[in-house]
């Protein structure tokens, strides 16, 4: 049995955790409302330029943009977005553990390569046999687009001097607050999106003029949509690390109140033990007097 | 022109952080890779690579202005979409 002491010491130790775990959550939940802006802000963007891709690669036809081209996978390059922090639950753990699946997959017949960003990506890989070309452990919620805007143009020109032949992005995308979606896509060559029927013109599809050529407008369009489809995914990356941080760590105070519960029901039923003992001792001793 | 012509755009400007302008216009002009090209409504179907520069659009006499850079701009008879992104 513990002493009432003991208990109390307890309590407040839980409680002080209680503190800290409702101080992250109010944190997180800022920062979550933020990186979910940034989100809702690019939807627009997001909504309309896989519809042009796709317009774009089907007008053009036959004409082949390199970046559009896929080839036998021989050399892959994985890019891993995790966050820096953990207390989020399992939202590293769980995008690790399938990017060891799909790594295990694409190493028996490529070689493969990795760039990571995060903290977490970088601890994971250390021990383990992928050779690393690049590695952001520090600072990633602070992270520049200028860099992110590097790390996908040298990756492009790698593609397109055939030094690698395929280039995959693993990342959190969000998808709720509850559930974080695992995420591993092909950034490079383009997956041309699936079909979007978003103006289809009564009276058949009309096929516009190019400025400065088919060539030229893929040229603008395609580098900049894989450069910005690595930007998003590092925004939805945040937002879904928020998230995930923002539930462990209510789950965590709600526990935390539900133990304070536990500690004080056992405490009351300590001292009134106690008082009931000494009653009886008094009790018995008056008894005894009177005799 | 046909008679069916549209009697103003609707020009929207997005890049991958904000929305930045989806309203109706009488005129927008854009700068391509070759130089500023003026849009009324009607104008053929075009797909364009955006260079570096303004974006001005008017509405009846109020015209606005802001910088872009790069991008791609999809224009129909009725509508121009626009995406882009600031310069730094």
């Amino acid at each position: 049995m513990p002493t009432l002491i003991d208990l109390r010491r307890r309590i407040k130790s839980v409680k002080n955790t209680q503190q800290v775990t409702k101080a992250m959550k109010t944190v997180s939940t800022a920062k979550f409302k933020k990186a979910q802006r940034v989100i809702q802000e690019g939807r627009p963007y997001w909504r309309g330029t896989p519809a042009l891709i796709w317009d774009a690669s089907r007008w053009t036809g036959g004409l082949g943009h390199p970046l559009l081209l896929p080839r036998e996978e021989r050399r892959v390059h994985v890019i891993v977005l995790t966050s820096d922090k953990g207390l989020c639950g399992a939202f590293n753990s769980n995008l690790l553990a399938r990017v060891q699946e799909f790594l295990d997959e694409k190493s028996k017949t490529a070689a493969v390569r990795l760039i990571l960003i995060g903290k977490k990506a970088v601890h994971h890989f250390r021990k383990l046999a992928f050779p690393v070309d690049r590695a952001v452990g520090d600072k990633t919620d602070k992270l520049e687009e200028n860099a992110l805007r590097d790390i996908a143009r040298e990756l492009m020109r790698l593609f397109l001097h055939q030094e690698t032949d395929a280039v995959y992005l693993a990342f959190n995308e969000f998808k709720s607050v509850l559930s974080p979606r695992l995420n591993i896509k092909r950034l490079i060559p383009v997956v041309p999106p699936e079909l979007a029927l978003h103006h289809v013109q009564p009276g058949g599809i009309i096929v516009p003029a190019w400025e400065p050529g088919p060539r030229g407008v893929l040229d603008a369009l395609l580098p900049r949509f894989i450069e910005d489809q690595l930007g998003h995914a590092y925004y939805e990356s945040q937002a879904a690390e928020q998230a995930a941080r923002m539930m462990a760590m209510d789950s965590a105070s709600r526990n935390a109140g539900e133990l304070i519960h536990k500690y004080f029901l056992v405490m009351n039923k300590i001292r009134q033990a106690g008082i009931t003992k000494e009653l009886l001792e008094i009790m018995t001793a008056v008894e005894a007097l009177k005799k | 022109m046909s008679p069916d012509k549209p009697l103003c755009l609707h020009l929207h400007v997005v890049t991958p952080r904000r929305l930045l302008v989806d309203t109706m216009v009488d005129e927008a002009r854009i700068p391509g890779l070759e130089g500023q090209i003026g849009i009324l409504p009607g104008h053929r179907p075009l797909m364009l690579a955006l260079g570096r520069g303004p974006i001005v659009f008017r509405k009846g006499t109020d015209e606005e202005t802001f910088e872009v850079e790069g991008g791609t701009a999809e224009i129909l008879p009725d509508r121009v979409l626009v995406f882009t992104a600031l310069p730094e």
